[in-house]
């Protein structure tokens, strides 16, 4: 009897709904590539509040354009615009303040 | 009515009568190597009950006379006519013959011209499958006559003597082709050829498609454009335009866009509008008449001969006066053009001039080394003398208008707006305003050439930004407001900045004679009657262009004290870095532009910034540079930069910033992009720029 109501406490126990935790935002840079538009709001996740920096790189290594930016602990969320760029492809990079690349995400450019 | 439609049609029912094929020009204009021809449907039965009208297969003259009847023959059809390659007519293969209807049942009908190089018998021969005749004008009597070169298939010949070198001789091929095999070659050999045992051959050169006599060159006009490697000769096209009042141009009703190849290279022949119009001069030709309309009076002797003649003025048509005519021929007495040089050269271009005249007589005076011939003149009876040395004469004066060309120009087409200010701020940049400095700061004002960094003398055309007659500070004003995105440079069209200069000129150019060159687009052709092929070779030179970044580089360097810098140097290139970030500050975006020039010494950099116009206004800045600067906002986008206009160089890292208004206060990341233009060092010395 015992087994049995353990049985069954199991088997309602595994049958409870799972946690799921609906505030959670996914970062942006969690994917190698992103499709983005003209104006694009970007959401990420930042270890300490303090200076970083935004940077275009082509798929050539070079810079396009840098933005300087004090950034909060935890979320973060801000816009990046492509409409002056003439590639169809570049990369956004996270950067700190000490020029430690944190993050980066190929970007395709749907303008 | 019906009678009248039937009155209309019956005639062509009855006779069967085709329309003519279109006259087809594979070879444009008549001339040499070209033949004309008929080509005709043949032994076609079906359109005559399965009966047929002739010999298949012609076996005289008068066979071939038959088949190609095709107005009386209903088994024959006229189908193809034009004017072709007399190479096309008269070898082979199949793939290039003259046009046929079919492979089979064809005939043609070949004229032209055999006009030979040398004097002598000709031998010719014809070789065809099926078959064929050959008839020739060899006594240039204007009549074709059989050679009886046979009429069978395979090779036949034929001598024909006493041809003359250079005369245009009429003949004609006619040609059979039933079914299965064709060929058709016409061949000969000169005296020459003949003595030397040479084989029978063609030469197209030798037939023309019409009297070698009659012949008129083509007007042939090929214009090239010399243009700096950093101008796409492509972009731009030209018309051709006639001078329809006074600085009025219309363009010519048969021109059409030429574009430039990719060579510079236009060939504006169908454009040209060939019609000659009176040219406002008139050429006067005295003959005996009733009236004495001319007096003589006797000559003064100091300067040799000097005559005055007084034409009466009623002689004259309305508007017309001596200052409108070019030559005066009076009976056998005087000629203007022909009988004196006293003052040819230099002087009066025909040995006569105007001198005062009043309301009965029109007066010129007439030079001449010897006496007028009055005694022994052929019209005698014309002359009567007044005594004292003077004459009259009865005579009729005759005015005739010379005729030319209409005066042309060729013009290049006008680019947009747009393509005009990208094409002059590719051009006109730092580094030309900053040698231009450098050349005024060494003295070199005036055109004096001491400043010695100009080293060619068009490049002092291309600073006189003002268009005088020298570069001085008033063209580094016009630069330098020019960077700041002033008007004083202004640029209406592109004939505000390309200069035209024939090459053999451009390539000497002097620095004092910088103000005969004006910035125009338009040339003239400068046609003249007689001549039939032009060839143009024009440098395009831009004004602004000081540093010659996109105007060929002249191939004569101007004599100048010491040695002038590089103006470009590529075998160590120097770098310098270009720092730049955007910062959302205060709901502002903030940019900030850093050099650092490694200790290189720049005199002058110049540097693009882009943004976002629709999101952001620029609403300040501040430079930093130690030199003079520079800041031309054209909305989205902003040229700015800095540039010695003394001694020394810009500061070792300059500061550049710019805040902008902004809709956006979230990101700024993309909201704007630099984009390096140049810099060049003290030396001139092109630099290359990192971005960092």
């Amino acid at each position: 009897m015992k087994k049995f109501i353990i049985i069954l406490f199991l088997f309602l126990f595994s049958c409870q709904k799972d946690f799921i935790d609906t505030d959670v935002i996914p970062s942006f840079f969690d994917k190698n590539n992103q499709e983005v538009v003209s104006s694009q709001i970007i959401n990420f996740n930042l270890p300490d509040e303090g200076i970083y920096y935004l940077l275009f790189v082509n798929t050539d290594g070079d810079l396009v354009a840098r933005e300087r930016f004090i950034g909060t602990e935890g979320l973060n969320s801000r816009t990046i615009h492509i409409g002056l760029l003439d590639q169809q492809e570049i990369y956004l990079m996270l950067y700190n303040s000490n020029q430690n690349k944190l993050q980066e995400v190929l970007l395709k450019l749907n303008k | 009515m019906k009678k009248l439609l039937l009155s209309l049609l019956l005639p062509t029912l009855l006779l069967g009568q085709q329309s003519d094929p279109t006259f087809v020009n594979t070879v444009a204009n008549d001339g040499q190597n070209a033949i004309t021809y008929k080509s005709f449907k043949i032994n076609d039965y079906a359109s005559n009950n399965n009966q047929s009208e002739y010999n298949a297969h012609p076996t005289n003259s008068a066979g071939f006379d038959a088949m190609f009847d095709y107005a009386n023959k209903n088994t024959t059809t006229w189908t193809h006519q034009g004017r072709d390659t007399a190479t096309k007519a008269f070898t082979w293969p199949w793939s290039n013959i003259l046009p046929r209807h079919d492979n089979s049942n064809f005939g043609w009908i070949i004229e032209g011209y055999f006009v030979p190089p040398t004097s002598g018998t000709y031998s010719f021969q014809l070789n065809s499958d099926d078959r064929s005749d050959f008839w020739f004008d060899a006594n240039d009597d204007g009549t074709i006559t059989n050679t009886g070169i046979g009429m069978g298939n395979g090779t036949r010949t034929v001598d024909i003597a006493n041809l003359t070198a250079d005369v245009s001789y009429k003949f004609r091929v006619r040609y059979e082709q039933g079914a299965g095999g064709a060929n058709l070659y016409l061949k000969w050999k000169s005296p020459e050829d003949t003595a030397a045992g040479a084989a029978y051959a063609f030469n197209g050169n030798t037939i023309w498609s019409i009297d070698a006599d009659d012949y008129v060159e083509p007007l042939t006009y090929n214009i090239t454009y010399n243009l700096h490697s950093n101008i796409t000769p492509s972009d731009f096209g030209v018309n051709t335009y006639y001078e329809s009042g006074t600085n009025e141009v219309t363009q010519n009703s048969n021109s059409t866009t030429v574009s430039l190849d990719s060579d510079g290279k236009a060939n504006i022949s169908d454009q040209i509008d060939e019609t000659l119009v009176g040219n406002g001069k008139y050429n006067i030709t005295a003959t005996p008449g009733n009236v004495e309309w001319v007096v003589t009076y006797a000559p003064m002797l100091t300067n040799k001969y000097r005559y005055r003649i007084g034409l009466d003025v009623r002689e004259f048509p309305s508007g017309v006066d001596l200052d409108d005519v070019n030559n005066i021929e009076l009976l056998d007495l005087v000629d203007t053009d022909g009988t004196s040089t006293y003052l040819g050269t230099p002087g009066y271009a025909n040995s006569w001039a105007t001198t005062t005249s009043d309301q009965y007589w029109n007066n010129f005076n007439y030079y001449t080394w010897s006496t007028i011939p009055f005694s022994s003149s052929n019209y005698s009876s014309s002359i009567r003398s007044l005594g004292s040395g003077g004459y009259a004469l009865k005579v009729e004066l005759d005015f005739t208008e010379e005729t030319a060309y209409k005066t042309q120009y060729v013009v290049f087409n006008e680019p947009t707006s747009t393509d005009l200010t990208s094409l002059a701020e590719s051009i006109v940049t730092v580094a030309d305003v900053y040698l231009a400095f450098q050349e005024l700061t060494d003295r070199g004002i005036n055109n004096d050439q001491s400043g010695n960094k100009f080293t060619h003398g068009i490049q002092y055309a291309n600073a006189n930004l003002d268009r005088d007659s020298d570069f001085d500070f008033d063209d580094t004003y016009l630069m330098l407001d020019w960077l700041n995105g002033g008007t004083a440079f202004n640029i209406t069209g592109l004939s505000s900045v390309m200069r035209l200069i024939e090459t053999t000129e451009y390539n000497s150019v002097a620095s004092s004679a910088v103000g005969n060159y004006t910035t125009q687009t338009m040339y003239p052709l400068s046609l003249a009657t007689g001549t039939n092929s032009y060839t143009k070779n024009i440098t395009v030179s831009w004004l602004g262009d000081v540093n010659m970044s996109h105007s060929p580089t002249p191939t004569n360097n101007l004599t100048i004290t010491g040695a002038p810098p590089p103006l470009y140097m590529t075998s160590e290139p120097i770098s310098i870095e270009l720092y730049s970030e955007t910062e959302l500050k205060d709901g502002k975006v903030h940019v900030l532009v850093k050099t650092n020039n490694r200790g290189a010494g720049i005199g002058a950099i110049q540097l693009n910034l882009l943004y976002n116009s629709s999101i952001l206004t620029l609403d300040s800045h501040n430079f930093n540079s130690d030199a003079t600067d520079f800041i031309n906002d054209q909305g989205g986008k902003i040229s700015f930069g800095s540039l010695k206009t003394g001694e020394g160089a810009i500061n070792n890292q300059s500061t550049y910033e710019f805040i902008f208004d902004t809709t956006d206060t979230t990101g700024s990341l993309g909201l704007v992009l630099i984009k390096p233009v140049e810099a060049l060092t003290t030396n001139n010395e092109q630099v290359f720029i990192e971005l960092q």
